[in-house]
Formats: C-alpha cells, structure tokens, sequence
C-alpha cells in the first residue's frame, strides 16, 4: 500500500512538473528528485534544448469553402505595402483574383467584368455606395476595426441580394476587447485614431476618426519646395469617421450599432480644358443600424437589423462663365430579419428583406430662384425580398442551394421640397418581381482537393450609371422604372482546388460565364442632363457577356509566404444604340489581369512585402481623327471602344519595422515606395480641342497622376 | 531569400521598360470626306478633303496639306456624264471646290458621284426632292424693340419625307449663314408648317451679339433648301456636333451616316430650293 502511495506520489510531481513547464512556455526544466515529498526539493535546472518549430497547419479553408464565398484574412491583407504607408484590407482585395481596379486612382472595382455600381458593399449591414476617398487611394474602413471580411465573387448565397456581380460584407469590431486598447496612424497625407474599450463586463463601445490635411500641411510644404502655386490652389481632403457599441443583453442576446459617416471634397480652382472654374466636389457616406441577436437554442437562432444608408454629392462649379449645380442624392432604410436553424447536416437561414430608398438621380442646373424645379426630381421605391437556403452536408459533398424572390415596386417621383408627385404628368407606379434561384455544390475528392460548381441569378433594381470616368463619383443614380427594366444576371463558375505538399501550397484554378441583361449606359449629351426631366429616358439598354478563367497559386509556410494570382477575361457588351448593334468590347475589358504578392519575414521586428500588379489597358471611346464637313469640326470614332489604354503595371515595397515597446505602446514603422520603377500609368485620359484663329489643335492627352512615391507612417497601439 | 530578390529585380527590369508611347497613329485611317451638294437650278458643287489624326496640331498653313486638289471628280444624271472642273475657294473650308458647268440640278432627279483620288474611287448616289411651297415669311417681336425673329411657312409635300435646312443671307454676308435647326428632322410633319428662325444665339449666350440678330431694316436673303431622309440623318447628327460646346464627351456622340462609299466619308445630297428675300420692319 505504502509503495503505491509512494508510486502515485511520483505520477503525481511528474505530472506537476509537465503542468509547471507547459506554464512556462517550455522553456524551463524542472528535475524531480527522486522518492521525496517534499515540494522545495524542486530545483531549476536550465538545459539546453535544440530549437522546436511550432507550426500551425494552414486550414484547409478554400478547399472546403464552398465556391467564391472565403473570409478573407484580414491580417494578411494588412501587410501588403498600400500606397501612403497605411495598412488598408479594402483595398488589398484586389490582390486577391476576379477584381480588377479600374485604373490609376480610380475608386472603381471590377469583379468578373462587372461594372462597379455591381458590388453590394456592407459595413456591419448597411450599404456602403462610395467605399473609398480621395480617388479611390484609400478606402473608407478603417483598417483598425476591421474584424470580419467576406467576400463573394461567385456562389452568392440568398441572404444577399440587390447586386449582380460581388459581395464584400465587412463587420467591425466583433470581438469584445479584454482592456482599453487605443490605435492609430501616422501619415503624410492623413491620420487616424481609434478606442476600443469595454463600459463593464457587457458593454463595449469603439470609435475612430480619420483625417487628411493636404491643404492645411501637405501643399504649403510643396510649395515650400517650389511647385507650381497655381496648383496649390487646389485642394482635396477627406475625413471619417466610426462610432459603435456592443451590449449583451443577456447570455444569449446582444445588441450592437454603428454609425458611420465620411466625406471628401474636392477644390478645383480651374479646369480650362473643360472651361471650368471654382469647382467645389463633397460627397461621402453616411450608414448607421442597429442589430439585435438571440440565440433560442444551440441549433436556432435569430438576428434582426435596421440600416439607414446615405450617399450624397453635390458639386458646385462655373462652366463657361455660368454657374452650375450638379446634385446626387441616394438614400436607403433597410430592415432585415435572418433565421437560423441547425439540424443534422443541414443549415438553414431564411429572412425577409424590405428596403425603402429615395434617389436623386443626378441634377445637373443653372444656379436659379425657381422652386418648381423638375431636375430636382427623387425616385422612390420599395424591395421587399423573401429568401430561404439549406445547406447540406454528407460526407464529401455539401451542396447550398436557396431562392430568394422579391418585388420592386417604384412610386411616382416628387419633386424637391414639396409633397407634389408628378404621377399624372411624368411618371407611373411600376411593380417587377424577381426570382433568384441560387445554387452552388462542393465536392471533396480527397483530403486535399476539390470540385466546386455554382449557378446563381441575380436582379438589381438600382444602378449607377457613369458619366465621366475621372475617378469622381459623377454618377446618375436610377432606378427600374417604366424606363428601365431590373438588371439581372445569370453566373455559372466552376473551379478545382488543390492542396500541395501537405498544405504548403495551394492551387486553384476557375472558370466562369457571365450573362448579363439590361445593362445601362449614358446615351445623351451633356446639354441633355440640363433639359431632360426623365433622365432614365436617356440611357442605352443592353445585354452582356463575360467569361474567363482565374488561376491561383499560393505558398502558406515558411518565412516567404505570397501568392499569384492570373485571370484570362473576356467582356462583351452589346447595345442597339452603340456600335451599330454589333457586339463591343466593354470598357473594363481586361484580357490579362496579374498580381503577384510576396511578404518576407526577415526576423521577429522586420517584415519585407512586395506586390506587382499587370492588367491591360482598359478601353475607351475616343476619336481617332477630325475633319471639317458643313463648316463644323467633327471628331471621327473607329469602332466602339476600339482605343486601348496602355497596359497598366507597378511594382510596391514596404518594410515594416517593429519598434520596441515602450510604456505598453507597441509600434511599428512602415516606409513604403509606391510605383518603384516610375511607371507612367495614364489616370485619364481625353482629347483636347483648341480651335481659333484658323489654328486646329486636336489632340488625345494623357494625365499621369503618382509616379515613385515614397511614404513613412508610423502605426500604435497601446 | 536572395533568389526572391533577383526575382523581384528580373520582374522590375522587364516592366521597367516605359516605351514612348504613341497611342494616336495606332488607329487612324485615312479617310477621304466628301461633302457636295447639287441644288435645284444650280451647277454641283464639290469640297474634298482629309481627316487630320489627332496627333497633328495644324495651323492655317499646314491645315492645306490635307485639302484634296487633284482629284477627278464626275457627276452624272444618267444622260450626262461631267468632269467637274476645280479652282481655289478661300472663303470656305475645304478651300478648294470642284464644280460643274453643264449639268443643272433638276427637281426629283437622281445624280450619281465618283471621286478618283490616290488609287482610290469613291461613289456615292442622291436624288434631289420634289418641290415644295413657302407659303409666306413673317415677322416675330422679341424682347429687344428693334430686333425680329422670322417665321417661315412651308406647304410640306406629304408624299416625300423631307427636312428643311434653312439659310439666311443678310446684305454684308458673303455667304448664307445657316441655322442650328434642322426643321422636321423628326420626319413627321405634313400640311402647312411653321418654323421659327430664332435670334441666334441666345441672348443668355455668353457669345450673344446683337449683329446677329435680324434688325429692322436690314435686307435678309432666306434660302430654304428641302433634303431627302438620308441627308437629314446626316445633317441631323451633325448639328449636335455644333451644339455641344466645351468637350466634356459623356459618351460617344453618334457616329454621322455618311452615304459615300470607303474609304470616303461624308455627304453627297440633292437639295429643292426655294428663295426668299425680306426687309425687316
């Protein structure tokens, strides 16, 4: 009896000793002496070990995802050099494959020969329409309350709608912090800050602001350094803002808000080329909600939420010596409810949608006293939306199949500042309903790879139709009306993924078919927007098509991690009004689309990232030659978007450097170079015509905005 | 690690390379634009030139380069054939004209066109409509007491779709000035119609000037010229041209219906004309 006492004695301290050693870290030894009880006859004894890579297994997360739908990696994305220096995971989603960035400093996105108006854009819920500032530099999150990003190129399943072509669904702050954390940036060009902290064990509250000051810092230094004052004249600045909370009810109910609001104005002093003067641009979004969560049951539970969303722009300018207001207005309010039961191997989420928006779709007049005035025209409409999706899985195979069917039903327009409807004079009620049958399957073949395939549908009922492609948000918000039947969208992809040499490599390849319907673009003149009181009435319809395949190749391991990503993309349009009927190539065709991303981890503080991007050059309709006929000068089209842009590349490399700590504040240094071989990457593009005194200057110019830039921003966190 | 870094190098060096780019030639045809005119109880008039690429900034001199003056230029009723003989034209763009001394453009004919030039022969076919009746001019008051905008009533002939273009003359003009309206371009009009002569342009206008205005006592020559549904695409579109100031191009402004053969583009039309001369009072 008294040896197996002594026996489980032993166990027992050799157990504590493990305990002892795992509470360390593994990097002290304790040596148990022999036959004792007594707990000082512990001593340390230090031993040299030989060094144990701990390695996590990447998860195998893209080849069991099912299709496009994948969580991005927030924290990867932050490392990828951005161009002022400061982390932006929005903006690093172009990296990832099928989004292509429309240009320099274009704030437009591209999904699989989508238009940019195609991405359903949400920030904990609520609608975002204009999700980045200062020509699409940076975006409009801040990287520091980024929690959660979803992104959907393909397979979208039924609790979104509204959209064709992608869905990037952000959400803030998920977490509840366990202390007070502050963080922030330190830019050339712009600055943030942000608070997490918890009231008490239940409720937790953030908020950030982020602000630029070229007019106030950057572009008194330049011409301190002797650039042209005349451009100092100019200005642009943005701000945002973030502000919310997260309050648990109970143990199984939570309610949580945001607010967000954010604004860019842009100052142009004068325009000749365009015969414009004191052009004074603000537009930016304001979203807020609130959600409320409750769990009934391990298996049930359900989330309600109630968005309010607003984009406005509103330009003042004087064009040919006569002062203009140009307006957009687009606001929306959104109750959603979702439901999720989880019962054997299936998941089932069904809810209800109903949104309410009011549009100004684009007023562009004389400054006047008239009250009555028709351009000042809003739409409005309803979506009510039922969706239901069970997604099922046996064994290898998990298919996710869902409807979602709606109804838009847009109400007479009124007119600005008064209760008037114009329902007998201009415009009708007009009712279109929706199915959307939503489909996508994944197939395991074996541990390491699989087959995914998807067919969806999809109807849009609000679109955004581009004017000028100047990086500006200059943009006619319609609506399906008597004039406008619904976009849709039937998508069928399909791809194979791989997994190489036990997870350390990833390969993918994707194929996807895109057919699009009713599809708009501007058909008037400028003049037009002046004297046209149903602007739907001048736009083009047509259908589209877009195919092409997406390959990816990723390395997960080592200190050398990146990935390439290729697309091989065709895009067709084809409008009765354009091109004589016949098909075109659309102008965010891009044949070859690359991104090649590399982060080094040279040691515990220094981080070394480069990233390559290579897209063609997109398209556009310019003249090719003049001529005088009539006594008039007429400028001369070949074919429809027949001038290509020159091919797009640029090489970026940052360096990130971790600063000691100090006082609890952790830091790093970040100097990037942007544009590191200086490539001149056309921002716009356009012809210029000077014609006086029996002189003809008609010429195609290029503008390029960013050539080499260097930047140095200094993140915390404390 | 140093294989990455000659790779990144290697990628640089490819991409590196900036080529002087020249993205206005890539794309540029040359175009031979026809605009010639046969009006009723007149010689055929003919103006050839070049579409200048948009790389070339020309000037009063070199802007000649692209003036055709060697081309053989034939007209043709069917019965006669012509060789249109050419001289210089300094008070029109192209300034140089071909023109015809034997064939007289006859109400409801059809005349055809060729143009050898460079290798290159060009046709193109139109009919000059059936006649029409101007029923009266008259005389509108306008917010200034001296000027006046005029309104000319036309007897449409129901049977043919025509527009009307309409051009005034004042005594100091040299040439007829026309007006930015192309009158029923819509092609849809019939009976005894109306249409205005608006003071151009606008006295809103930053370029409004009162000289062009129709001022009391002055002498107007109106000339109102019936074309066929063909050219009123053409001149229909081609006003837009004139319309749009500034260059903001939102999207493509349509392309103009030519109805010469390639690689010519341009216009060759009849024209039923009728004249009118009025003393403002």
């Amino acid at each position: 009896m008294q040896q197996t006492y002594q026996r489980m004695k032993h166990i027992l301290f050799a157990l504590a000793a493990i305990f002892v050693t795992l509470i360390t870290y593994a990097q002290q030894t304790y040596h148990i002496l022999k036959d004792t009880t007594d707990s000082n006859s512990i001593v340390l004894k230090t031993q040299q070990i030989k060094e144990v890579d701990v390695r996590s297994r990447y998860p195998l997360s893209k080849i069991k995802s099912v299709s496009s739908g994948i969580s991005v990696d927030v924290n990867e994305l932050k490392k990828i050099p951005n161009l002022m220096g400061d982390s932006d995971p929005f903006k690093a989603l172009q990296y990832m494959g099928g989004i292509s960035q429309a240009g320099e400093a274009s704030a437009n996105m591209n999904v699989r020969g989508g238009d940019n108006d195609q991405n359903l854009i949400l920030l904990n819920g609520s609608q975002v329409e204009s999700p980045t500032h200062i020509l699409g530099l940076f975006s409009i999150f801040n990287p520091e309350l980024i929690d959660q990003m979803r992104y959907y190129k393909s397979g979208i399943p039924a609790e979104y709608g509204g959209r064709l072509s992608s869905v990037i669904d952000i959400r803030n702050n998920v977490q509840t912090p366990d202390k007070t954390e502050i963080a922030g940036n330190l830019g050339i060009l712009a600055s943030r800050i942000s608070v997490k902290t918890s009231i008490n064990k239940d409720v937790a509250v953030y908020a950030a602001l982020r602000m630029s000051y070229l007019g106030a810092v950057v572009m008194p230094a330049l011409v301190c350094l002797g650039i042209d004052p005349k451009l100092a004249q100019n200005n642009f600045e943005f701000y945002d803002t973030n502000l919310g909370f997260n309050y648990k009810l109970s143990a199984a109910t939570r309610l949580s808000g945001h607010f967000y609001a954010g604004n860019d104005r842009l100052e142009v002093s004068s325009n000749s080329k365009f015969a414009i003067e004191d052009n004074t641009s603000s537009w930016g979004n304001r979203v807020g909600g609130v959600q409320l969560s409750h769990v009934f049951t391990p298996v049930f539970s359900m989330i309600h939420s109630f968005n309010v969303s607003n984009f406005n722009m509103a330009t003042r300018l004087n064009w040919l010596n006569a002062p203009y207001n140009v307006n957009s207005d687009r606001t929306t309010y959104n109750y959603k409810s979702d439901f999720i039961l989880i019962a054997n191997n299936h998941n089932i989420k069904t809810g209800f949608d109903f949104m309410v928006a009011n549009l100004l779709p684009f007023a562009f007049n004389k400054e006047t006293n008239d009250t009555l005035n028709f351009s000042l025209k809003y739409n409005q409409f309803t979506n009510i939306a039922l969706y239901f999706r069970d997604e099922w899985e046996n064994g290898p195979l998990l298919i996710n199949a869902g409807i979602r069917a709606g109804v838009h039903l847009k109400h007479p327009d009124r007119l600005y500042n008064t209760s008037m409807r114009i329902k007998d004079l201009m415009s009708t009620e007009k009712l279109y309903t929706a199915i959307e049958p939503r489909f996508f399957s994944r197939l395991m073949l074996n541990e390491a790879s699989s087959l995914k395939i998807s067919a969806t549908k999809h109807f849009q009922f609000s679109n955004r139709v581009q004017l000028i492609n100047l990086g500006l948000p200059v943009e006619i918000f319609v609506s399906a009306s008597e004039w406008v039947k619904p976009s849709s969208l039937w998508h069928f992809s399909g791809g194979y993924f791989r997994s190489l040499n036990d997870n350390k490599w990833e390969f993918s390849v994707e194929a996807y078919y895109k057919s699009f319907a009713n599809l708009l673009e501007y058909g008037g003149k400028l003049n037009d927007l002046m004297t046209e009181h149903n602007i739907e009435r001048l736009l083009f319809r047509g259908r589209a098509y877009a195919y092409g395949s997406e390959f990816m190749l990723r390395k997960n391991f080592g200190n050398f991690t990146g990935w390439f990503n290729y697309t091989l993309g065709w895009n067709f349009r084809q409008f009765d009004d354009i091109n004589n009927g016949l098909p075109y190539l659309a102008n965010n065709d891009r044949r070859h689309d690359m991104s090649l991303i590399g982060i080094y981890q040279v040691n515990d503080k220094l981080t070394l990232n480069a990233t390559y991007v290579y897209a063609t050059g997109s398209r556009l309709n310019l003249p090719r030659s003049w001529y005088i006929v009539d006594g008039n000068v007429v400028l001369e089209y070949s074919k429809h978007n027949s001038f290509v842009m020159p091919d797009y590349h640029r090489l970026d490399l940052s360096l990130v450097y971790k600063l000691p700590v100090w006082n609890k504040l952790h830091s790093e240094l970040n100097f990037s170079l942007y544009n590191v071989y200086n490539r001149a990457n056309p921002f716009m593009v356009y012809y210029k015509t000077v014609a006086d005194e029996g002189n003809f200057d008609y010429q195609i110019k290029m503008h390029y905005l960013i050539p080499i830039l260097p930047s140095l921003s200094w993140t915390f966190r404390f | 690690m140093k294989k990455y870094v000659y790779i990144i190098i290697f990628i640089g060096l490819i991409a590196s390379c900036n080529p002087d780019l020249d993205y206005t030639i890539k794309g540029y045809t040359q175009k031979i634009i026809v605009e010639g005119v046969i009006e009723s109880g007149k010689y055929p008039v003919v103006y050839l030139s070049l579409n200048v690429p948009l790389s070339k900034t020309v000037d009063t001199t070199t802007i000649l380069d692209y003036v055709i003056r060697y081309a053989k230029v034939t007209v043709s009723d069917g019965d006669k054939t012509e060789i249109l003989t050419s001289k210089w034209d300094k008070s029109y763009f192209p300034p140089y004209v071909y023109k015809g001394t034997e064939i007289i453009g006859e109400e409801g004919k059809t005349y055809d066109l060729k143009v050898e030039y460079g290798g290159y022969t060009l046709y193109s076919s139109t009919t000059i409509p059936a006649g029409f009746q101007v029923e009266s001019v008259g005389m509108g008051q306008t917010d200034v007491d001296s000027l006046r905008v005029l309104a000319v009533r036309i007897n449409l002939n129901d049977h043919a779709k025509n527009s009307y273009r309409i051009q005034t003359r004042k005594r100091k003009d040299t040439r007829f000035i026309k007006t930015p309206v192309l009158f029923n371009d819509g092609l849809n009009l019939s009976g005894i119609q109306t249409f205005q002569i608006s003071p151009y342009p606008a006295k809103t206008d930053s370029s409004f000037a009162e000289g062009k205005f129709f001022v009391v006592g002055d002498t107007v020559d109106i000339k109102i010229s019936a074309i066929d549904s063909v050219s009123t695409l053409f001149f229909k579109h081609l006003n837009m041209f004139s319309l749009v100031s500034g260059n903001i191009a939102v999207t493509e402004v349509k392309p103009l219906h030519s109805n010469i053969s390639e690689p010519g583009f341009g216009i060759w039309y009849g024209a039923a004309v009728r004249n009118e001369r009025v003393i403002i009072k």
